[in-house]
């Protein structure tokens, strides 16, 4: 049984993925949350996975997928995002999602999804050759390794290791990697 | 009005005994100014006519012969003009020329250094001295002033709009877009979805959900952009207007009349209308050049400046450039912009954008 904790700030969005996630065998809803604040309380509910809107009031999901990461190690993440789909599954790799997925999605596709994250896979959207390369322009040259490792799953102590660095440093260059990469919604 | 005193001083004036004719010049010389600049109203912008006013004023207090020449309050209202049309300096320039100016046709009307020595006297030429200097410096400042005034109350009612078109957008876009994509969600989970008539009717109610979705995100994109103007080269064009008329900077702007519109021209006008704001505000140049062409589908956009180039540390993560970039991005193009730090040889900045992408719905 797949334990979902539902973040979104719109009522209709959870009345609605409650209503989808309740009916599909193997999988229960354990909590909704409205704010970031209102999900790191549910974490106690122990969810498998969390599917966490990016465009949350006072936070966005990147922020909140490191802080749920922190709470609770074992937690799957994936990102229920309108927008920049494509721009999002850098930054989202980097924060640790284990996913990015499209709101306009049918419900097979996210049941499918939330399957894919419990099992430890992960789901993300192909990456266009082109913000590849307009990503890479915004960043330092010293940060692509880390970028690179990041982006290919190790996480943080494997990059502290290999790349030599303080664990407190590699967390502070994501942090500022993550302030270049995420993507602005006005 | 300048006229109309000089003609009554020089009717009831005692001090100066003038014959009809010199009258006559002056009034027929003050009413053909007022007329001219009435009937051409390019002529009270001209330096030329300035000049000449300034000068044929003077001629006219040193054909009185006399430095206290009732003709005095004429010649100081020739100093109005070039005082507040123009940036303070050339006001206070003006002011300081007509002193001078002034000055040089009381030495040369003969001032009786002797009588001088009565304090009322010296008082007088002094003052008649300092009055220009005085009117023209207040002039210019409180025009200066006015013009700021009026800049402002643009910007500001620009910002009101720009404000209000942003709220609604993030309204359409926090609820209006999150219902339409629940329902999908809901209605995507029925059972029988795609066979027997139900699943027909379930087919056809998705897909008009995702066209409302759509919909609503060339209107978001619309709401975003820049006072209804949809193509492309017209933003950019009302744009550069404002930012010329708000510096003084030149900006040229060339297109190949492909006009360009769709909800994704919103994010390569931003690009452009950012490019040149920072052209105008940081680089400091004589002009600035922008082009906009298409070829082989994509879209180039060139803002090129003749300024001081980048600075030493270009700063990447500005909101500004950050934000350039991210909408280069969402249009799959790219953004680079290239000058030597503090080269002097000016800065270019280069979008280049797949066409299709600004016909689609690009958020």
């Amino acid at each position: 049984m797949i334990r979902v904790l539902v973040v979104d700030d719109h009522p209709a969005m959870r009345t609605g993925l409650n209503s989808v996630l309740r009916r599909e065998p193997g999988m229960v809803v354990c909590a909704l949350a409205a704010d970031g604040a209102e999900a790191i309380a549910a974490v106690e509910h122990d969810p498998d996975v969390a599917l966490v809107d990016y465009h949350l009031a006072g936070e966005d999901g990147i922020a909140l997928c490191q802080r749920l990461k922190k709470q609770d190690l074992e937690l799957r993440v994936l990102l229920y995002s309108a927008h920049a789909r494509q721009g999002l599954a850098l930054p989202a790799r980097l924060a640790g999602a284990d996913g990015v997925l499209d709101k306009g999605a049918p419900a097979h596709d996210l049941l499918e999804a939330i399957r894919t994250v419990a099992r430890g896979d992960s789901v993300f959207p192909e990456t266009a050759p082109e913000l590849v390369r307009v990503g890479r322009s915004r960043i330092a040259e010293h940060d692509l390794p880390l970028l690179g490792m990041l982006a290919d799953g190790a996480n943080r102590d494997e990059v502290s290791l290999v790349m030599h660095m303080q664990p407190g440093e590699v967390e502070a260059r994501v942090e500022r990697l993550l302030e270049m990469l995420k993507p602005r919604i006005g | 009005m300048g006229t109309a005193v000089a003609a009554l001083l020089l009717i009831f004036h005692e001090v100066t005994d003038q014959d009809g004719l010199y009258a006559l010049v002056v009034v027929a010389y003050g009413a053909g100014t007022a007329a001219g600049v009435a009937i051409r109203r390019g002529l009270s912008a001209n330096p030329a006519f300035w000049l000449f006013d300034g000068a044929f004023a003077l001629a006219l207090v040193l054909a009185g012969g006399n430095w206290r020449s009732p003709v005095y309050l004429l010649a100081l209202t020739a100093l109005i003009l070039p005082a507040t049309a123009g940036p303070r300096w050339r006001g206070v320039a003006a002011t300081g020329a007509f002193a001078v100016g002034y000055l040089t046709v009381a030495l040369f009307t003969g001032v009786d250094w002797n009588t001088l020595d009565t304090t009322p006297r010296l008082e007088s030429f002094s003052a008649h001295l300092s009055l220009p200097l005085l009117l023209g410096i207040g002039l210019a400042y409180m025009a200066e002033l006015l013009r700021h005034l009026d800049r402002e109350r643009v910007r500001s009612s620009e910002l009101a709009l720009e404000a209000e078109r942003r709220r609604l957008a993030r309204e359409l876009h926090d609820s209006a877009k999150q219902r339409i994509h629940a329902a999908h969600l809901v209605l995507s989970s029925l059972p029988g979805n795609g066979t027997g008539p139900a699943g027909d009717a379930i087919a056809l109610a998705l897909g008009e959900l995702e066209s409302a979705g759509a919909e609503m995100d060339s209107s978001l994109a619309n709401l975003r952009s820049v006072s209804g103007e949809t193509t492309l080269a017209g933003a950019v064009r009302i744009r550069a207007a404002r930012l010329e008329a708000a510096t003084g900077i030149p900006i040229e702007v060339s297109d190949d009349e492909t006009s360009l519109t769709g909800s994704g021209v919103n994010h390569a006008f931003h690009i452009v209308s950012e490019a040149m704001t920072n052209a105008v505000r940081h680089a400091g140049p004589s002009k600035v050049v922008v082009s906009l062409t298409v070829s082989a589908g994509m879209l180039s956009a060139v803002v090129e400046d003749d300024g001081i180039g980048l600075p030493r540390e270009t700063p990447w993560d500005s909101q500004g450039i950050r934000s350039m970039l991210e909408r280069a991005e969402f249009l799959g193009g790219s953004l680079a912009v290239t000058g030597e730090p503090s080269g002097g040889q000016g800065t270019q900045v280069r979008l280049v954008a797949p066409v299709d992408s600004l016909l689609e719905q690009a958020q």
